[in-house]
């Protein structure tokens, strides 16, 4: 049960919702944008977070469309993981979302609520750092369409009252060849659970023009694509070994109950040499 | 627009019946099915979104209703354990021994009964990766993995 009260709104334009917003936080009542509910559910319940306000944005058309236009793939904020998952539309995000939680959960999850939750993991954003997506912004003075890497640093930092309407992808970068990876802790309990758990490591990597682009979670306290790992990665002048070497020294790699630093670095290692074979980049 | 100040009467549509009930914007489905409609099929137990006890169908699609508000379900159809009568994944979970203690197993049927709908021509990969949102604690994996396939078999029979 929710120790508390709060009020509950469903509007049916971005617009409508970021004027609420602004109305809502000068009443004081801490709104918080709504998407699948279940982290705000979750924490609200063990009173780590206690908004006055919730602002569901599943109502809004904007936020549910799914479409292939001009050359570039339209996902709103509020699909759900499941629904990106069976519309079969971009592999890589389908990988990458497709092993957060569990299967139900992700009919619930939004790929917005993923990008936009404060769990330090947020896998399916891996697959729009490698891919270089837009990100459609709603504030009260209107859209902006921005890409990641300008707005992306540890998480997504955007204006208070602004929420994130949809996520743009090229589509030819969204075909490209890909790996994605994701090891949990020997924490299995029983078939068919042993898949299920936070990443120890979760990775995902493209070959695009001859040049390997890699964005991890689970190794640091935050999803990253860094450009000096890519850098080290790519320089094709010294062994594949030593370049997996260099490049791991750029990540502040985390120690906690699902694996010590050196584990991950050791997991980290095998899966990038892994996917340098895989995307037969050598 | 569509909102719901704190506490009102709000209309459920729950297993083809729809049911008026005063809803807290706080409450949880789970909460809301099992204290104010009596329908106790949805079981508690993690409340976390980890165990799947408490599975039920939105639209069709197996929700952990621990995780959902109940005013989310508003204009949703919403179909609990109650909701299923007779049908061939509850038969089948008896046939197959798909249980022990029985704590977990409505909200296995609720989400194996989704995924033979849904996904009628499932293969193995799918019934693997749907089956990793329910704990049981007693029974083997194994015997549930049956049930589902003994129902898609005999559904796969029926349409030829
Ligand atoms: C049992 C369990 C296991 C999990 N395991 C993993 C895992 O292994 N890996 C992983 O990556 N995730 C995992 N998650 C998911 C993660 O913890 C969050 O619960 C989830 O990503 C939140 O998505 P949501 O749509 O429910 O967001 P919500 O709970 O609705 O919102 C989360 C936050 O994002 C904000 N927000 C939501 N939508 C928007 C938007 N469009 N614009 C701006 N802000 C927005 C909200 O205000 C809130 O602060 C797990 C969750 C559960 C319950
Ligand atoms: S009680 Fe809902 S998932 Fe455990
Ligand atoms: S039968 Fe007892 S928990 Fe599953």
């Amino acid at each position: 049960m929710i120790p508390f009260d709060f009020e509950y709104y469903r509007p049916d334009t971005p617009e409508e919702a970021v004027m609420l917003y602004d109305d809502l936080y000068k009443e004081g009542k801490n709104p918080l944008y709504y998407g699948g509910g279940t982290e705000i559910i979750s924490f609200s319940r063990l009173y780590q977070l206690y908004p006055g306000a919730v602002i569901d944005i599943k109502g809004i058309p904007e936020c549910n469309v799914l479409e292939q236009k001009n050359g570039y793939l339209v996902i709103g904020a509020a699909l759900t993981l499941s629904q990106i998952q069976e519309s079969n539309i971009f592999p890589l995000l389908i990988h990458c979302g497709g092993r957060v939680a569990d299967h139900t959960i992700r009919d619930k999850i939004t790929l917005g609520g993923n990008i936009c939750a404060k769990i330090p993991y947020r896998e399916a954003v891996l697959a729009l750092l490698t891919c270089d997506a837009d990100i459609m912004i709603q504030g009260t003075d209107g859209k902006k369409r921005v890409n990641i890497h300008e707005v992306f640093n540890q998480f997504l930092r955007i204006n208070k009252g602004e929420f994130l309407l949809q996520v743009i992808i090229n589509e030819k970068i969204a075909r490209l060849p890909f790996a994605s990876y994701k090891t949990t802790a020997d924490g299995a309990v029983a078939y068919p659970q042993d898949k299920i758990g936070y990443p120890v490591v979760s990775g995902a990597g493209i070959n695009k023009d001859g040049k390997l682009r890699v964005a991890v979670s689970g190794v640091c306290n935050y999803p990253v694509r860094l450009a000096e790992v890519d850098n080290a990665l790519n320089d094709t002048g010294i062994p594949r070994f030593e370049r997996i070497n260099n490049a791991v020294e750029f990540f502040p790699i985390i120690s906690d109950m699902e694996g010590s630093a050196d584990y991950r670095t050791f997991v980290l290692k095998n899966i990038l040499f892994d996917m340098m074979e895989r995307l037969e980049y050598y | 627009m569509f909102s719901l100040q704190k506490k009102e009467f709000m209309d459920l549509n729950i297993n083809g019946e729809k049911k008026s009930v005063v809803i807290r914007s706080a409450d949880t489905l789970l909460d809301v099915l099992r204290n104010q409609l009596g329908l106790t099929g949805a079981k508690p137990s993690c409340k976390n979104g980890d165990c799947g006890a408490c599975t039920v169908l939105i639209d069709g699609w197996p929700v952990k209703s621990c995780l959902m508000l109940a005013v989310e379900a508003v204009g949703h159809e919403i179909t609990s354990i109650e909701g299923l009568k007779e049908t061939a994944m509850q038969k089948t979970f008896i046939d197959c021994f798909a249980f022990q203690c029985g704590y977990c197993t409505s909200g296995f049927i609720m989400n194996c009964h989704g995924l033979s709908r849904i996904h009628p021509g499932a293969d193995y990969g799918i019934i693997r990766e749907w089956l990793q949102s329910n704990l049981c604690r007693c029974t083997g994996y194994e015997e549930i993995t049956d049930a589902i396939k003994s129902v898609l078999d005999q559904n796969a029979a029926l349409e030829q």
